[in-house]
């Protein structure tokens, strides 16, 4: 049976720092976002964007303990560290493209002059995880950009 | 050999493959068939392994990396409930707008209705099949974009996962394992959960697989959650859709328990599953998966809802006085008025009580009786008159009770094939609405008082 190969001690290993620096990145943002929007659930503080909502707050904490749950292995240089980084990226992205996704159906509707979207607007569908997720993802891009260079030969003198 | 291709244990933290001691009551050192089978299936492979695989160590493969979070023992069950809140999002909230465009369509073949020139016909068409037919068509894009995350999960193989993950849970607190696999599947619908138990190995834990499978929330109530959340809690939709999902499995958890300890005393037994490797999902396999489903829902909508809206217009259309008496006179109010009052504690009104009763017959029919009973066509104005009956925390309590009491009569009749008992057929059905009738009552006085 063929199955998919990742060659991760060799190239991913090497990016462990920068894996690292996005992990922190990532706890931090989505834990700090995800706290305001519990509190903001609860009626203590306004929503950071859209509608304060308690569970979408503790859904984006989640995703922050995924990213923290990674610091220590990754400073450890563990094996499978990269783990938690990887899955932390793959559960903002899902969230990023239902909110993406909630966000263009929404202006069909608009644009369609329909009428329960006669009122909205593009505030209205905002949500933290549409700004969050692109901040990983190009850290992440920025990190394969480097690591393609190192290989490469490209920045060594 | 890789992590993956180990059995893994739920409970057990991957590391047993064998049942705990004890399982059987007369054999102390009695071990599950299936489980040796399951070992000496991976000596084998072990053993060819050992001969022709060098395992290097820069090699490492991305479904072990995955498992590692995924599986994991604190994170996994976090994770789960993630996703499965992403689904019920996706489900709820980008699916509006396409329920709207059909909503705007039967409001035209509504309109065009209106000039049939025989009042009876007119109002057959009209509130029969377009308030109620069509009013359950307005829901087919939240059932495809359900079964269209499914479906992605499912051909990722993620869903095995999560199956794993929620019966290591189970297993924490004493429940038997094998169970959840049947249980996952009550969240398509409760008939095949039931059918399913028969993997469950001991007779004391499949009767309790069967009691407590109609409590996961079958794809035929969603209609009921969208219509009422939308109504009632627009803003958090999505969330609360969730929040009846994520009830149904607590429910089922806890009654589970709950019979464990009283009525079936017997040890667990753990799940034995091989977990596949994670694939990309295919769009050919998601969309051919998505429609074969979503095709079922028709072919249910236009066989036997239909049949359905025609008996309740005709109950709603007759009563004592004769043909097309005021819907206060009708026999559908006859019978919601005589069971109100037992309902009356929970803040539902006559309306709500007959549509819980034809809800019996299929879970849609409470959406298609609520459209009929209120005669009107379209979201809007059945919301309109859903407020006039119904308080937010009364509406959370009817949430509550569609996704407590018993399912459906195909499901009691599965309940009665699978158990060979009328006692047992009758104690589920009896218990699930005793139990829907406490949760929603409960719903009713801790929301009384939040809101006071």
């Amino acid at each position: 049976m063929r199955r998919p190969r990742m060659s991760l001690n060799g190239k991913v290993r090497e990016q462990y720092g920068g894996l690292l620096v996005m992990s922190v990145i990532g706890a931090a943002a989505y834990g700090a976002l995800g706290l305001a929007e519990c509190l903001a659930g609860v009626g203590l503080t306004a929503s950071v964007a859209g509608h304060p909502d308690l569970v979408r707050g503790a859904i984006m904490l989640v995703v922050a303990m995924v990213f923290a749950a990674g610091v220590r292995p990754l400073r450890r240089r563990e094996d499978d560290a990269a783990a938690f980084a990887v899955v932390g990226v793959l559960l903002g992205g899902i969230l990023f493209v239902i909110e993406l996704a909630v966000l263009l159906t929404d202006m069909l509707g608009w644009a369609l002059r329909l009428e329960d979207w006669l009122s909205w607007s593009l505030m209205d569908s905002l949500d933290a995880s549409l700004f969050l997720f692109p901040l990983c993802a190009s850290l992440l891009a920025l990190l394969s950009l480097r690591s393609t260079s190192v290989s490469t030969g490209g920045d060594q003198p | 050999m890789n992590k993956d291709s180990v059995v893994p244990v739920a409970g057990t933290d991957q590391e047993a493959t064998t049942g705990p001691a004890g399982q059987h009551d007369d054999d102390e050192s009695y071990i599950l068939p299936q489980i040796v089978l399951a070992e000496e299936r991976y000596r084998v492979i072990g053993e060819i392994l050992e001969e022709v695989y060098r395992p290097g160590k820069e090699r490492w493969l991305v479904s072990d990396m995955l498992d590692r979070v995924l599986l994991h023992k604190y994170l996994g069950v976090p994770v789960f409930l993630v996703t499965m809140w992403a689904m019920f999002t996706f489900t709820f909230e980008a699916s509006r707008v396409f329920s709207a465009l059909i909503e705007l369509f039967f409001e035209w073949l509504g309109t065009q209705a209106s000039l049939v020139p025989v009042p009876w016909l007119q109002s057959l068409i009209q509130q029969g099949l377009i308030g109620g037919v069509g009013f359950i068509l307005v829901f087919v894009p939240p059932i495809m974009f359900m079964y269209l995350s499914i479906a992605v999960l499912e051909d990722s193989g993620y869903l095995a996962r999560a199956a794993f993950v929620v019966d290591r849970a189970m297993m924490r607190i004493g429940l038997h394992g094998r169970s959840f696999i049947p249980l996952l599947l009550g969240f398509g619908c409760s008939v095949p959960a039931i059918m399913a138990a028969r993997t469950v190995d001991a007779p004391s834990n499949r009767l309790t697989t069967i009691l407590v499978a109609p409590l996961m929330s079958c794809s035929a109530r969603l209609p009921v959650y969208i219509l009422l959340a939308g109504v009632f809690f627009p803003a958090f939709a999505g969330t609360v859709v969730f929040a009846m999902y994520l009830l149904g499995i607590v429910m089922a958890v806890v009654m589970a328990l709950v019979f464990k300890n009283t009525l079936f005393r017997g040890e667990s037994s753990p799940l034995l599953m091989e977990l596949p490797t994670y694939q990309r999902p295919t769009v050919h396999g998601v969309f051919r998966h998505t429609w074969d489903r979503t095709l079922l829902f028709l072919k249910k909508a236009g066989s036997y809802l239909l049949v359905g809206a025609l008996v309740l217009w005709c109950l709603s259309y007759v009563g004592p006085g004769g043909l097309d008496v005021p819907l206060s006179e009708s026999y559908i109010a006859l019978l919601g008025h005589f069971l109100a009052p037992v309902f009356a504690p929970l803040g539902f009104s006559w309306q709500i009580v007959s549509a819980l009763v034809f809800g019996l017959f299929a879970k849609e029919v409470v959406v298609e009786s609520l459209s009929i009973i209120f005669s009107v066509e379209g979201g809007a104005a059945i919301g309109a008159a859903l407020t006039g009956v119904l308080t937010p925390v009364s509406a959370l309590a009817l949430m509550v009770f569609v996704l407590l009491y018993t399912p459906c009569i195909a499901t009691i009749g599965t309940t009665h094939k699978e158990t060979g008992s009328w006692a047992w057929t009758a104690f589920s059905v009896v218990y699930q609405l005793v139990l829907a009738y406490l949760m929603a009552l409960a719903v009713v006085v801790i929301g009384g008082l939040l809101v006071a």
